[in-house]
């Protein structure tokens, strides 16, 4: 960006005007979209978007904003007043429509407008100060039809200690044009997921149309014992399913600082010839507060069948440290194989995680290389009788020619008898 | 049979030999492949939509996952585009952006979730944008995948000098041209709607917004320019709506100012001018 610089007038007249400028910079000011339509309102309604308030001007801005056009009552904005924004940045704005309940059906049209103007210039205040806007140019649909519709951001759920309950949060949007209630419903499951231990039914937040809401569910866990559970969590729209999602939590003694670990992934380098010895890497990372010991436990399946347990050394893992639990693999055939497995940590276990291993016949002496189909069979040159029976036919049709050359040559030199 | 005819059959069988040797050698030669299957891309999920920034850039991101038969770790390097057209292009910050290596993560079992980004610029076009990922794993297969939809939405952007000097001026004085230049930084095209208030002045009396002239050429008569009003209504066509600032990497245009001081006033006078931005 370039800046201007205006020279200091530092004399004036008694009969003149004297204009006494500060360094002059430049101000800039961006408002994304450039339009802004609230369709499908409801008289009397209410429905709310976003502005996005950008900035690459060097100095801290005053931001104040108008309204204009037919609309220009029914607007309001949070936060209301002037706020300011730093340099080279950016600002959410939210712009609320309420129209009154009388208001006819139709179409309304005018400005939202967002004026900057560079914070600094106003105290050095000598001068005629140039504030740099953007108007977005705005509309509102009346109309009668009702829309019931919402849709569900992120559900998550946070480690509890006994005496409290476990919250789950819904992040929920209405995209319809009336308020409505969205429908919660929460299965716990124990840590191997086998049936609901419990059951929790929310209905209780109503939501304004286009309004996000943070829905907070609170489960007691007065019945629940100490461990690792899983919470199946389905958001309804009536008998409509909004969104499913299966999540992890643990319940911990009281006081008891969180044991927490993850498996990153699996890694057994893709690719390996049959009799490599295959390093199997697990890499477990300790997120919680407190070290732990922790163990990968895995499964090589080629198919359907089990081929090998896999287990690697039980391993002292600090906090916030990040570790390879390593096993080793010898596979014994060709093929795809798939390494499966979990970390085990205090009394814990993690997500399951995998990696895939392809194994390659061991790469042939020159004279005696093999071939191979997808399918996995193995086609070696030196094993091919196709060879010997060629050069036998070969041989036998030369042998056959040969011998009918000689008949015809015998044929040829036979004395002719005469009487 | 004769020793001729024997010697004969014994050429024969050596030619077969030698000749069935080399065709069949020629199949043995073939390279060592376990089933080796190229990298399926899932549909990418992108920012959306998309508020750019004024006068600089946004980082968007454009993820998908990725699945090979061979493994997670059979995927080696993945590349995508954010483009304007459904078909190939050619890096252009209005419509087309790379990125030849988004961060491949770590994954599990035949899936992996990559990150790509892409640095785009403030007259990046607005509208439909697409986001098309393409990996290739460690045998040289690749794959690429469907396109997916993503907006950019409009951006009203305008810079300008922040004050404009008119100098020492004496009664009845016209102050000269005084430039604002007026910087596109949107992606929009632009016109300008201006407006101001009265300039008060420290010793004596204000001077009406109206004494404040502008237009878009230099070394115009103060009286056949465009007087400043206090509303941005259109009062002035040729700024405040044939400006028509395109968007571009340096689009700009300047606005010339005139001020004629009028009787009864003196001392230091301020004011202040708004310059407005407004698709059109």
């Amino acid at each position: 960006m370039t800046i201007k610089k205006f020279p200091l007038s530092l004399s004036f007249f008694s009969l003149s005007l004297a204009f006494l400028m500060p360094l002059s910079l430049a101000v800039s000011v961006g408002v994304s979209p450039g339009i802004l339509p609230f369709e499908d309102m409801l008289r009397g309604g209410y429905a709310e978007k976003y502005i996005t308030i950008s900035t690459s001007s060097d100095e801290t801005l005053s931001i104040s904003t108008e309204t204009a056009g037919d609309f220009a009552d029914w607007i309001s904005f949070e936060p209301t007043g002037g706020f300011t924004i730093p340099p080279r940045s950016r600002y959410k704005l939210k712009v609320i429509a309420q129209p009154p309940s009388d208001v006819p059906n139709g179409v309304y049209e005018g400005t939202v407008t967002v004026v900057a103007r560079i914070k600094t210039s106003e105290v050095e205040g000598s001068g005629v100060t140039v504030g740099a806007a953007a108007a977005v140019r705005t509309s509102i649909v009346i109309t009668d039809e009702q829309i019931r519709d919402y849709k569900v951001n992120e559900i998550s759920v946070k480690d509890t200690e006994e005496g409290h309950p476990i919250e789950f949060r819904v992040s929920v949007v209405n995209l319809g044009n009336v308020r409505l209630t969205p429908r919660i419903h929460i299965d716990i499951l124990d840590r191997d997921k086998i049936g609901a231990i419990k059951s929790v039914d929310f209905e209780e937040v109503e939501v304004l149309p286009t309004k996000g809401h943070q829905l907070l569910i609170k489960v007691p866990t007065e019945d629940l014992e100490i461990g690792q559970y899983w919470a199946e969590v389905t958001s309804y729209l009536d008998q409509k399913i909004i969104k499913e999602e299966l999540l992890t939590f643990d319940f911990l003694e009281r006081g008891a600082l969180s044991v927490k670990g993850k498996l990153n992934f699996v890694m057994g380098g893709a690719w390996a010839e049959l009799g490599d010895v295959v390093r199997i890497a697990a890499s477990f990372s300790n997120i919680g507060e407190l070290s732990t010991l922790a163990k990968f436990k895995g499964e090589v399946i080629s198919g359907d069948k089990l081929v090998e347990v896999l287990e690697s050394e039980e391993i002292d893992v600090a906090v916030g440290e990040t570790i390879n639990l390593t096993t080793y693999f010898r596979p014994t055939e060709i093929g795809r194989y798939e390494i499966k497995g979990v970390v085990y940590y205090s009394k814990k276990v993690t997500e399951e995680k995998s990696t895939i291993l392809n194994v390659a016949p061991r790469e042939p002496p020159e004279e005696n290389k093999t071939t191979e189909s997808p399918g996995g069979q193995v086609e070696t040159a030196g094993a091919d009788y196709t060879q010997l029976i060629v050069i036998l036919v070969v041989v036998i049709a030369a042998l056959i020619l040969l011998n009918f050359r000689k008949e015809i040559v015998k044929k040829k030199r036979r004395p002719k008898i005469r009487g | 049979m004769k020793p001729k005819s024997l010697v004969f059959a014994f050429v024969i069988l050596g030619v077969s030999v030698l000749l069935t040797s080399f065709v069949f050698s020629d199949t043995a030669q073939t390279t060592v492949d376990v089933g080796n299957l190229g990298p399926q891309v899932g549909t990418p999920s992108a920012t959306d939509p998309i508020d750019l920034n004024e006068g600089s850039d946004i980082t968007v991101y454009c993820n998908t996952t990725i699945n090979d038969t061979n493994g997670w770790e059979d995927i080696d390097e993945v590349n995508a585009t954010l483009k304007t057209v459904q078909t190939p292009c050619t890096a252009d910050p209005d419509n087309c952006y790379k990125n030849t290596s988004c961060t491949i993560g770590t994954g599990s079992s035949n899936s992996l979730d990559v990150n790509c980004s892409f640095s785009v610029l403030w007259y990046a076009d607005s509208g439909d944008w697409y986001c098309n990922i393409t990996a290739n794993d460690s045998q040289g297969t690749s794959n690429y995948s469907s396109i997916s939809t993503v907006t950019i939405n409009s951006l009203v952007a305008l810079d300008v000098n922040s004050s404009i000097g008119f100098g020492s001026l004496s009664i009845g004085q016209d102050s000269g041209n005084h430039t604002a230049q007026v910087n596109n930084t949107g992606n929009s095209q632009i016109d300008v709607r201006l407006n101001g208030t009265n300039m008060s002045c420290d010793t004596q009396g204000n001077i009406t917004v109206g004494q404040l002239h502008y237009n878009t050429t230099s070394a115009s008569d103060w009286t056949l320019m465009c007087a400043l009003t206090e509303t941005n209504t259109d009062t002035c066509s040729e700024i405040q709506s044939n400006f028509d600032l395109t968007d571009g990497a340096s689009s700009n245009k300047d606005i010339y100012w005139i001020l004629r001081v009028p009787s009864g006033v003196s001392g230091i006078c301020t004011g202040y001018i708004t310059f407005t931005a407004i698709s059109g």
